[in-house]
């Protein structure tokens, strides 16, 4: 190694830090023409693309502020963010999902934007009403809403089509069992030999298709058949207890890991994932494994770009309350500890505006929070051969928003961790839901 | 990854370099045995990474519904195309050389200048000091990975390159053992000529003791190359901005819970693969010599 080679190397460097640029060596803030470095974070890599976009646009018409997206794998995504928070460095603005909402209201890390909302004479009654409400607490508001969701099923088009079956909108189901519902998952279920489950034949041990793909979750699963029954995890926002000893839990959760689980028209809990979970829900449709699938509507991208069948999607079947989704959407949360308030602020102001969303509309990638631009998303995925009108119709009728309480997040884990042996068969679901509960009741009390 | 395509070389090898003469029925029925056994642990070791070379050029949907062990019917570049386009990898590949180069280089020398040090000058308790240091090396990387995050949050270098770099630059105590050990091999005459004709300690160590050490810097180099290439979790824990991102970090964020792009992910690794591939292709007789001197495989 001579003075030669390490001139050379060092000439390599220099060159390699150039053009990485200043940014990311620290020495750049507050630096030339006041340009300010925000970071954004988020979570998910398809929306990530079409937020790129929408920030392109809003880097022409503000010169002097950069933004930097921070994409934080979802499952720490709430850990990081509020590590971050602890030890400095945390994003200017980032994505709140529903469950750390009350969490990170309380831990003071989110500005209220009432004032800003009411000095800028932004229209709040251009977004969903219910999206407004769950992002609302006492006069304050935590963040413009950018998008929202409902669950509903997609179905394997071309498995109905050789089955010959037609997936009715309006399929109904009772917690005793009766109902259009299971007569029509029966008929959709088919084991190895072609027999579908009203068959005397039908062999239990060798389904080649379930009819039905339904997993441990609030939102994208049980919530939405329990919300039918009128049970709601809390019974009001931010309750720092549950309310789920009731019997809308219990009917609506052995509605689905029993009555459908012992008619063998759903896929058995341990199929579906680790305690449950739904991780392998997406490969056993892609397989042709499960006909309908019960999601939520920002898998679209994922089903699209993985499945090589025409997909279509269903409505939720109604229940004894009626047809009722979980509804939900997120918020950009705006660092209450922000060095560059103003410039964050017009970061969340361009997000939550029209022009904005309708680039995200427009790209397929969210169901725009403004109302009017909904059609937008719709027309998207027209084109690419899903008809997304049963999330639109869902979000339009009856919904139960998204619980909110300091402490949520813990809670919906410890609950679908305790409910996992009800899906797995080897707890009843009485005891099941007293755990949950019990657990989830301690999560909220402490609330974090 | 080196460990991988060096076990079957060094192995075959050797035994192949046995049989010169014609092999008796009995031993070569031994043999036949010996290949046989070479071969399946050639397969454990090939097998993942011929799974992910075939997923690599195939859509997701066909790797949810077809067996891995199956080549790609419709070979596509697509995967490759998305990550460079949608997802900004040409400059995580960037990011992940400087890095690189920078930690290596850092590494090297001053692992060298220590090693000299600790090797080969007087001064009171040179040896306890040595055996400190080398003592840091029984304590796991996850003990040290909290208080260093919280000195570099002090230091405000978090989110910036240097918090990727700085921790492994300044020498190592793998490197300075090696090396020292090395130095000790040269013999104390030819340094104690160059001090009485009045070389300086700086020019002994890049005059002399270096151009005697060619391949044991050769071997720390791509020992400190392959670890800063691979590093996964201290980068991960230090930066937050997707423009800092190295490779490995990367590829980990393509996984997002809703979205898991098994694709992209497969296509991701290939690329950091490849040049780890060439390295060793290049460098093979000192990488296989690196593991035999130092029993160390990062």
């Amino acid at each position: 190694m001579s003075a030669r080679i390490l001139a050379r190397a060092a000439a390599a460097v220099t060159a390699l830090v150039t053009l990485s640029g200043c940014a990311g060596w620290g020495f750049s803030t507050g630096g030339a023409a006041g340009t300010v470095t925000l970071t954004y974070a988020l979570w998910d890599p398809h929306e990530q693309i079409g937020y790129q976009q929408s920030i392109d646009e809003f880097e022409k018409i503000h010169p002097n502020i950069k933004v930097d997206i921070e994409n934080v794998p979802y499952n720490s995504y709430e850990q990081k963010i509020t590590a971050e928070f602890i030890t400095g460095g945390a994003p200017d603005l980032f994505w709140v999902n529903t469950p750390w909402l009350g969490t990170f209201v309380k831990d003071g890390i989110l500005t209220n934007i009432a004032p800003l909302i009411k000095a800028n004479h932004i229209d709040m009654s251009q977004y969903y009403p219910q999206l407004v409400a769950l992002h609302s607490r006492n006069g304050a508001i935590y963040g413009l809403p950018k998008d929202w969701d409902t669950i509903a099923l997609y179905y394997n088009k071309d498995y109905f089509k050789k089955i010959g079956l037609q997936v009715p909108s309006d399929l109904s189901w009772s917690a005793d069992g009766t109902g259009s519902f299971v007569s029509f998952l029966k008929r959709a279920t088919t084991d190895t030999s072609g027999h579908n489950a009203l068959s005397p034949q039908f062999n239990p041990g060798k389904v080649a298709t379930y009819a039905l793909g339904v997993y441990n979750d609030p939102q994208s699963g049980w919530g939405n058949y329990v919300a039918e029954l009128g049970g709601k995890i809390i019974p009001y926002p931010y309750a720092p207890f549950t309310s789920m000893n009731t019997s809308a839990f219990q009917q609506g959760m052995s509605f689905l890991t029993g009555t459908l689980t012992n008619d063998h028209v759903i896929v058995p809990g341990a199929e579906t994932g680790p305690n449950a979970n739904g991780n392998n829900l997406l490969t056993l449709f892609t397989q042709g494994k499960v006909a309908m699938w019960e999601a939520g509507d920002w898998n679209t991208t994922t089903v699209k770009s993985t499945v090589s069948f025409p997909v279509g999607v269903a409505m939720l079947p109604i229940g004894p309350g009626g047809r009722v989704s979980v509804f939900n959407g997120l918020i950009d949360g705006l660092n209450s500890h922000t060095p560059h308030p103003k410039q964050a602020w017009e970061l969340e102001q361009w997000l939550g505006s029209a022009r904005s969303q309708a680039i995200l509309g427009r790209g397929g990638y969210v169901w725009p929070a403004i109302k009017n631009l909904d059609p937008l998303f719709q027309q998207y995925w027209q084109k690419q051969g899903i008809d997304m009108s049963a999330f639109l119709t869902e979000a339009q009728g009856k919904v139960v928003n998204f619980p909110v309480s300091s402490g949520m997040g813990a809670a919906l884990t410890q609950i679908a961790n305790d409910l996992g042996p009800a899906w797995l068969g080897s707890a009843s679901v009485s005891s099941a839901l007293r755990q949950a509960s019990n657990d989830a009741n301690y999560a909220l009390k402490t609330g974090n | 990854m080196a460990s991988v395509a060096s076990v079957a070389p060094s192995a075959t090898s050797e035994s192949a370099a046995g049989p010169r003469t014609a092999p008796s029925p009995r031993r070569g029925l031994r043999l036949t045995g010996y290949y046989l056994v070479l071969l399946i642990i050639v397969i454990v070791f090939i097998t993942p990474y011929l799974f992910s070379l075939f997923a690599a050029f195939k859509p997701l949907g066909d790797i949810l519904t077809q067996s891995p062990a199956r080549p790609p019917t419709n070979p596509t570049w697509a995967n490759f195309k998305e990550i460079f386009t949608q997802y900004d990898f040409a400059r995580y590949l960037g990011n992940t050389l400087m890095v690189t180069v920078i930690l290596t280089a850092g590494q090297v020398i001053f692992s060298m200048m220590g090693a000299y040090a600790f090797a080969r000058m007087e001064f009171p308790g040179r040896d306890a000091l040595f055996w400190v240091y080398l003592a840091t090396l029984m304590v796991p990387n996850v003990v040290t990975l909290v208080p260093m995050y919280v000195m570099f949050a002090k230091a405000g270098l978090l989110n910036t390159y240097w918090a990727i770099f700085l921790p492994y630059t300044l020498g190592v105590p793998q490197a300075v053992f090696l090396m020292r050990q090395y130095f000790m091999t040269i013999p104390k005459e030819v340094m104690e000529a160059a001090r009485l004709d009045g070389c300086s300690e700086s020019r002994i160590l890049w005059r002399i003791v270096v151009p005697i050490s060619r391949p044991i810097i050769i071997t720390a180099t791509l020992l400190a190359f392959v670890f800063g290439w691979n590093n996964f979790l201290w980068p991960l824990i230090v930066t937050n901005s997707n423009s800092l991102n190295v490779l490995s970090v990367g590829t980990a964020n393509l996984n997002s819970n809703f979205a898991n792009q098994w694709n992209l992910v497969l296509a991701a690794s290939l690329v950091a693969l490849i040049p780890m591939v060439i390295l060793f292709a290049v460098f093979q007789k000192h990488i296989v010599r690196s593991i035999s001197l130092t029993g160390i495989n990062r």
